[in-house]
């Protein structure tokens, strides 16, 4: 894995693009969330919870619901790029002449995931515990409540992540990729609708779709008012964490199956 | 001879489009080997399955005597235009390549004089010229001492001196005894670098042999008369000619059996021929190909 790592850094440890969605990312990323805070001082959207929002433990479900968008465009920006780039410059191509295995890539590009997405979610702790510093949160409420929200972060950059590097071995222009990663929730929603309408309500129930799962890791911070409220708002309710985090390992699982078996198979 | 390279039914389609149809090629260890064929022929194709980059649909190729080894440590290739990561210098494309085949033991800087590439090897590969980035691909394939070296169209696009250049690397790497497999329509390439050809036409090998086999397996002479018509029929009606086409000086004949240009000459004037031309034709790798794919 070191030297998966080490081949990754050398390629893109002068991306100029890379650093600049870092920076993109945690700049927006307190803006919005400092923001959302700094409003709530003044306007009270949900009685007798809004105070909460500036303090551990919601503070982290405040800067995750924001996280989660800019996890959406930024991050899987980034991921897309990743992947497209070398299908699209030939560059894998030349590697794996050079004796490259596939399944050495599919490590290198998890490997590469996996940094990053720790990257971004420090970026995100460090927003967090900004935050709480400027809006006088009590730092001895912030863990363990911090840790759950380290892996519900992380969780969600990685299937962000692979979903987008899924798109991005089936496309070969990184722009397309990108529209089509954008367009799945609709694609998703899309899809229900003609499940429901070829067999009827027997997906009713099923509540596990990939962008449910990916809501429920980050959610929006109304939701942690309980199932009243966020229904006022039309959210569904919050599932436990046990829930999403089983259900947001196997979609990520799944996504990585699929990516694997989409690299292996693919003509370069 | 100990074989580098079996190929068995090897074939690849493209939706109906059959590029590969069940190629059979044997390339020993050693040689100079020539994938000859126009455009569309199927020899990228071929590269491409040998090397690991195009699946095939069906048959079957070994290297080195395993179906199991992973090759491509024992392999280097130049595949049409090379491609390495743009925002890099040619040390650290190279240096990509040395963790790719896990060998650390090369000298880059050597091996960047050896292509000559050491003065720009800071420069960014996308400054370089096709030439350069040929070099360096070349640089990349000699990383790990391969077994073998594969080129596919090594000179197209190159001008006068880089094909020269890129010749004259290609001859000092077959001089150290790695086996060289080259993809060209560059006859002449070829013909001053192959031990070993083989001939492609819509996917399917029409002729493998050795250069040495080609050059004595057919006796061409050029001949003109006043009546060409009439001479061609001659030839023909006696025997003497196995194939006749026409020439630009009149005709190009393909001799049958053993006999001697004297005798040929002897036997054409008895017959109220009045010769203008009588002339053998050298071996020329461009007429043996033109003649096969033409059939």
């Amino acid at each position: 894995m070191i030297r998966y790592l080490r081949m990754e850094w050398l390629k893109y440890r002068k991306s100029r693009l890379l650093y600049l969605l870092l920076l993109l990312f945690f700049l927006l990323l307190y803006s919005l969330s400092n923001s959302l805070l700094s409003a709530s001082l003044n306007i009270n959207v949900v009685e007798g919870y809004v105070e909460t929002l500036r303090n551990f433990p919601d503070l982290w479900f405040s800067v995750a619901a924001w996280s989660n968008y800019l996890l959406f465009f930024l991050f899987s920006f980034w991921t897309v790029q990743i992947i497209s780039s070398e299908f699209r410059q030939k560059t894998l191509r030349q590697s794996v002449i050079s004796g490259l295995k596939r399944q050495e890539f599919f490590l290198m590009k998890l490997a590469h995931l996996m940094v990053i997405s720790i990257v971004f979610t420090l970026a995100y702790l460090l927003v967090a515990s900004i935050l709480a510093g400027k809006f006088e949160a009590r730092f001895s409420e912030a863990w363990p409540s911090g840790l759950e929200w380290f892996f519900r972060h992380f969780l969600l950059a990685m299937i962000y992540g692979a979903m987008a590097m899924l798109v991005a071995t089936w496309v070969k222009s990184a722009g397309l990729s990108f529209i089509g990663f954008l367009s799945y929730f609709a694609v998703e929603r899309l899809l229900r609708s003609i499940i429901g309408f070829v067999v009827g309500d027997v997906l009713d129930g099923f509540e596990f779709w990939p962008s449910a799962i990916c809501n429920q890791l980050a959610p929006n911070f109304l939701m942690r008012f309980g199932e009243g409220i966020a229904e006022n708002y039309g959210l569904g309710g919050l599932w436990t964490t046990q829930t999403a985090f089983l259900s947001g390992s196997i979609l990520l699982l799944l996504l990585l199956a699929g990516l694997y078996q989409s690299l292996m198979r693919r003509d370069l | 001879m100990e074989q580098v390279l079996i190929t068995q039914k090897l074939s690849r389609n493209f939706g109906k489009l059959t590029a590969v149809d069940q190629l059979d090629l044997e390339i020993p260890k050693g040689s100079v080997y020539g994938i000859l064929g126009p455009n569309g022929s199927g020899k990228t194709t071929t590269l491409g399955m040998i090397t690991g980059i195009l699946r095939p649909s069906s048959g079957s190729f070994e290297w080195f005597g395993d179906p199991r080894k992973h090759f491509q440590k024992n392999l280097g290739a130049i595949l049409e235009t090379p491609n390495f990561y743009d925002k890099l210098n040619a040390l650290e494309n190279l240096k990509i390549i040395q963790h790719i085949k896990q060998n650390y033991t090369d000298d880059l800087g050597a091996l960047l004089k050896k292509v000559q590439l050491y003065d720009r090897r800071r420069s960014n590969f996308t400054s370089y010229s096709l030439g350069m980035k040929q070099r360096l691909a070349i640089a990349a394939a000699l990383i790990g001492q391969p077994e073998v070296i594969i080129f596919d169209e090594p000179t197209n696009g190159l001008d006068p001196q880089g094909i020269a250049d890129i010749r004259q690397l290609i001859g000092d790497i077959a001089a150290t005894g790695i086996t060289v497999i080259m993809a060209s329509h560059m006859l002449a390439e070829v013909e001053k670098l192959c031990s070993h050809v083989a001939i492609l036409k819509s996917g399917q090998l029409l002729y493998s042999g050795t250069v040495e086999e080609i050059s004595g397996k057919d006796r061409m002479v050029v001949l003109s008369a006043d009546d060409n018509q009439k001479l061609s029929e001659f030839l023909s009606s006696q025997g003497l000619a196995e194939e006749i086409r026409p020439h630009e000086s009149g005709l190009l004949v393909q001799l049958a059996g053993e006999i001697s240009l004297s005798e040929l000459n002897r036997r054409l004037v008895l017959e109220g021929h009045a010769i203008h031309r009588l002339q053998e034709q050298s071996f020329n790798l461009e007429s043996h190909f033109i003649k096969t794919i033409s059939q």
